[in-house]
């Protein structure tokens, strides 16, 4: 009997190799560093959902962290690049499992650290975006949640894309915040340029969760493969029962 | 071929405990991160060529880095020229005045330039670390050297399966990915967003499903030989600190006491 509630160091590793490989497909640019939005970012709430916050942020630190060391130049903050999908999995892992105030307050720290630094304080018109994140968590943490649990495909989709959009900016929050120490973009760009620019590419990274994920997480039950919050502490091998038992 | 390539060698930097290794990674990478002192990074810099040279690494990796870094590079300095405050203009206005509306706007600053190439300066030493430690360590030795450090067994295991599965997870994208092509989906390398967006589910959905699988597989195999039942573990290698590791970690002391002293304090 193998309860699915920790996700076991062979899942981990495995999505671990995944983000690794991901990392290496180039989609398209991302503006903030010069660097490309790869797979892996797609796949980084994926892993909160499907293994919790610290399984999730495990395989995905752990994944591009490896990534970062195979392919350097797929980090643009170099060794600290893996920090990003970690915590945008553990946001995300929080958030889906009825715990929106966890993935909030992650945002809230993360924002507090950001008006700590002098250049973070200069750049205040960009911190909407981080208040947009705040507001976006419970919304996606309840009513999000809500629509993912439905059965219809449109439903889900909706449900990931609204639990990954405040994710996505708790783990833009880390790597802006690394970014004003290691690239240390001027204020002006801060509050003129990417203002305007983070939501619309941390909306369309929301959008290939959704795209990538509700078929992923419609097709895994299908294939025996029982995770995230909806099969947590239900035994295995009592869905595979319960599914056999609705086809018959 | 392994997926982090490692070069076996004899060198003083080969022979260091993998401790001393993560140390001197971590240690210049958190000053890297804190300094702008184009002459501090520039010793780093130094040193880390030193160690690339002196172990053997062959000098065409670290081109072959900064020519796929280039653009992020090119980004950096165009970003700080633009934007950074300065007082000398190399190029004012950006915008000739004859263009409505936007005319007469925009300025290249000399400081703003210098200050991108410092940034890019730092950002490549940065990236040029992580290399020298996986090619110079063995990666059961480098997962060794972690949990000495303190690091849980399961996960510096787990992340050894990571990277002994990554060539055959690569080798299945490859697959699925001829087989997509094949379907007509041949936009993965070039394309428009919204192509990309319709052509990557097809990808890899079947992608984390096979890998799902595999991870199931291996999980009842795990389980079957009662993996972590025991917290005490033992180790085919052992490795312990030498005279060399001691003076070789005295050493590091000593370099960034002087360099946080040139930083920090003067």
């Amino acid at each position: 009997m193998v309860k699915s509630k920790i996700a076991h160091p062979a899942m981990i590793a495995c999505w671990a190799a995944l983000m690794a490989v991901a990392g290496l497909l180039p989609t398209f640019p991302v503006f903030g560093t010069g660097g490309n939005f790869s797979v892996s970012y797609a796949l980084a709430p994926l892993a909160g959902i499907m293994f919790g916050p610290w399984g999730g942020a495990l395989a995905c630190g752990m994944g591009d962290f490896i990534g970062s060391v195979i392919a350097p130049h797929s980090a643009p903050l170099g060794l600290f690049t893996f920090t990003i999908n970690l915590t945008n999995a553990l946001a995300m892992g929080f958030l889906c499992r009825k715990k929106w105030y966890i993935a909030l307050g992650i945002i809230a720290a993360l924002t507090v650290v950001w008006f700590i630094i002098p250049l973070g304080r200069a750049s205040n018109v960009y911190s909407l975006v981080y208040f947009a994140g705040m507001i976006m968590s419970p919304i996606g943490g309840i009513f999000g949640l809500k629509l993912f649990n439905m059965k219809k495909v449109f439903a889900k989709s909706a449900g990931i894309f609204l639990m990954a959009w405040p994710c996505y900016i708790a783990g833009s929050i880390v790597g802006n915040i690394i970014t004003l120490y290691l690239i240390v973009l001027p204020a002006s760009l801060w509050n003129n340029l990417l203002v305007y620019i983070t939501p619309i590419e941390r909306t369309t990274f929301a959008i290939g969760a959704a795209v990538i994920g509700t078929p992923l997480l419609i097709g895994l039950p299908k294939v025996g493969i029982f995770l995230g919050p909806q099969y947590e502490g239900v035994e295995q091998e009592d869905e595979v029962d319960r599914q056999i038992a609705a086809k018959v | 071929m392994p997926v982090i390539e490692y070069l076996p060698g004899n060198s003083f930097f080969h022979k260091l405990d993998p401790r001393v290794k993560i140390i001197f990674l971590l240690s210049f990478a958190v000053f890297i991160f804190t300094t702008r002192n184009f002459y501090i990074i520039s010793v780093i810099l130094a040193l880390a060529l030193f160690l690339w040279i002196t172990s053997g690494i062959p000098i065409a990796k670290i081109i072959n880095i900064v020519r796929l870094m280039l653009p992020i590079f090119i980004f950096v300095i165009i970003v700080q020229a633009l934007f950074q405050v300065g007082h000398t203009n190399l190029v004012s206005p950006l915008i000739p005045k004859f263009v409505p509306l936007i005319g007469g706007r925009g300025r290249i600053t000399l400081e703003g330039t210098i200050f991108g190439l410092v940034i890019g300066y730092r950002l490549l030493t940065l990236i040029i670390l992580m290399p020298l430690i996986s090619m110079t360590t063995d990666i059961n030795t480098l997962c060794l050297g972690m949990v000495k450090m303190g690091m849980s067994y399961k996960i510096a295991y787990t992340a050894t399966i990571a990277i002994n599965m990554i060539p055959s997870m690569e080798e299945q994208i490859m697959t699925v990915m001829d087989a997509q092509k094949l379907r007509g989906f041949a936009v993965f390398e070039e394309g428009r967003i919204h192509e990309k967006m319709k052509a990557y589910p097809t990808l890899v959905v079947p992608m984390v499903i096979g890998a799902m699988k595999k991870s199931m597989l291996m999980s009842v195999a795990m389980d079957a030989r009662a993996f972590g039942s025991k917290k005490t573990r033992t180790y085919i290698d052992k490795i312990a600190f030498t005279a060399t590791d001691y003076s070789a970690l005295i050493m590091l002391i000593i370099l960034l006491g002087i360099l946080s002293y040139y930083n920090f304090i003067r």
